[in-house]
């Protein structure tokens, strides 16, 4: 039953347990020896393997936070540059998940907080962030079950999004980036157990809405 | 099986992972109603989860990825190039004007003639200090005739303004014919007279 694996630990010869590194965090810690070793352009031909290989799964979180493809596509950007222009900051002994997607996550919020500030301003009308989103690829061929299956998502996008700010971070930090409590509890400054707390409310609140859906429907 | 059903939070954190309790899992794994109820809670996350990733897989396409990640390395590489250090300047740069070649040949006529002026009022000064006399302007000599029955008087011609007075005089005492050499250089003084 249990979804996310447990990230693997390793015990270093002073006796602290630390999380085995992914390939991630390899990458990175090389690209910041180079970067300090005057190397930048051997530094950003490695960087871009790096940016190939968590780009889509930081695209996830950002739609997740943002609801918009192009402000989605702006954080992203924005935490890969700070990434490298930050580099040299970075501590090899963490995941470099953990740094990223906390730098991702706080872009996120400042996207979200100046849209906010726009829309105060702007007039009430139809644009395309209030559209639906676009239909999903779906394995189904017939056009009834492209349209149920369309439904269904953005009914569950609508859920999601009514979660509270918190809890559809945590949500969406531990379950769609599949992030450990542990991690996202770095990534968020919260301690590990306001993050389960977080995530439970949270599954619960979507289970909640989602069979008042069904039974609407 | 040594307990009752788990609670909510502990299926909730037996999903997570985040369940330390082995006792909950001894249940789960003999109890077909808890085993049921994880199932449900899995499948509808996983009904969440193809929901968001299909959702945002469908929008950010493998072209888009594509362009976005060459927008990444372009910006890295600017920022790259921007790094470079440029010195503090240690003295405000003079400003630069556009020179044309006539105004510079203009500018140092014009120099020149200034400096050949104060040579020169230099060296008229030490000529009249050193005391030879300089030489009076030359006035041209004006020939008086005199006709009969008219008296000719030397006439002061200290200022203009006292030789019109003498010629106003002149005017009003003698005979027209008298004044006839002023009037080839005063005309208007006979028309108006006349």
């Amino acid at each position: 039953m249990t979804r996310l694996p447990r990230r693997a630990e390793t015990t270093d010869p002073t006796g602290v347990v630390r999380p085995v590194l992914s390939k991630e965090s390899e990458i990175a810690g090389a690209i910041k020896a180079l970067v300090l070793a005057g190397q930048r352009d051997a530094a950003r031909e490695r960087f871009g393997e790096l940016v190939a290989r968590q780009q889509r799964r930081a695209v996830r979180i950002a739609y997740q936070y943002l609801r918009d493809v192009h402000d989605a596509d702006e954080a992203v950007q924005d935490a890969f540059v700070k990434v490298f222009t930050h580099i040299t900051s970075y501590r090899e002994e963490l995941p470099f998940e953990v740094w990223f997607t906390r730098i991702l996550v706080n872009g996120c919020l400042d996207l979200r907080k100046a849209r906010a500030r726009r829309l105060r301003w702007a007039l009430p009308m139809s644009s395309q962030t209030d559209a639906p989103p676009p239909e999903p690829v779906a394995p189904r061929t017939n056009a009834e079950a492209r349209l149920i299956s369309a439904q269904r998502t953005q009914t569950i996008g609508t859920a999601i999004g009514r979660l509270p700010n918190r809890q559809r971070e945590v949500f969406t930090l531990c379950h769609i980036a599949e992030q450990t409590t542990a991690e996202v509890s770095r990534a968020l400054g919260l301690s590990e157990a306001t993050v389960r707390v977080h995530l439970f409310r949270a599954v619960r609140k979507l289970r909640t809405l989602l069979r008042d859906e069904e039974a609407l429907a | 099986m040594t307990r009752h059903h788990l609670t909510d939070t502990e299926i909730l954190a037996l999903h997570f992972d985040t369940q330390r309790d082995g006792d909950a899992h001894d249940h789960v794994a003999a109890c077909a109603t808890c085993q049921a109820r994880g199932r449900a809670v899995t499948e509808l996350l996983d009904e969440v989860t193809r929901a968001t990733t299909s959702d945002t897989d469908a929008l950010f396409g493998g072209e888009m990825l594509a362009r976005q990640h060459a927008r990444i390395m372009g910006r890295v590489a600017q920022e790259c190039r921007s790094a470079r250090i440029i010195s503090f300047p240690t003295a405000p740069p003079a400003p630069v004007r556009p020179v044309r070649g006539g105004t510079r040949w203009v500018a140092a006529a014009v120099a020149a003639g200034v400096i050949l002026g104060i040579v020169g009022e230099h060296v008229t000064e030490r000529i009249a200090r050193s005391g030879r006399p300089v030489r009076p302007f030359a006035v041209p000599a004006v020939q008086v005739v005199a006709e009969p029955g008219v008296a000719v008087r030397a006439v002061s011609t200290s200022s203009d303004d006292d030789f019109y007075g003498q010629v106003e005089l002149a005017f009003g005492s003698a005979a027209p014919a008298a004044l006839r050499p002023l009037d080839v250089l005063t005309p208007r003084v006979t028309d108006v007279r006349e």
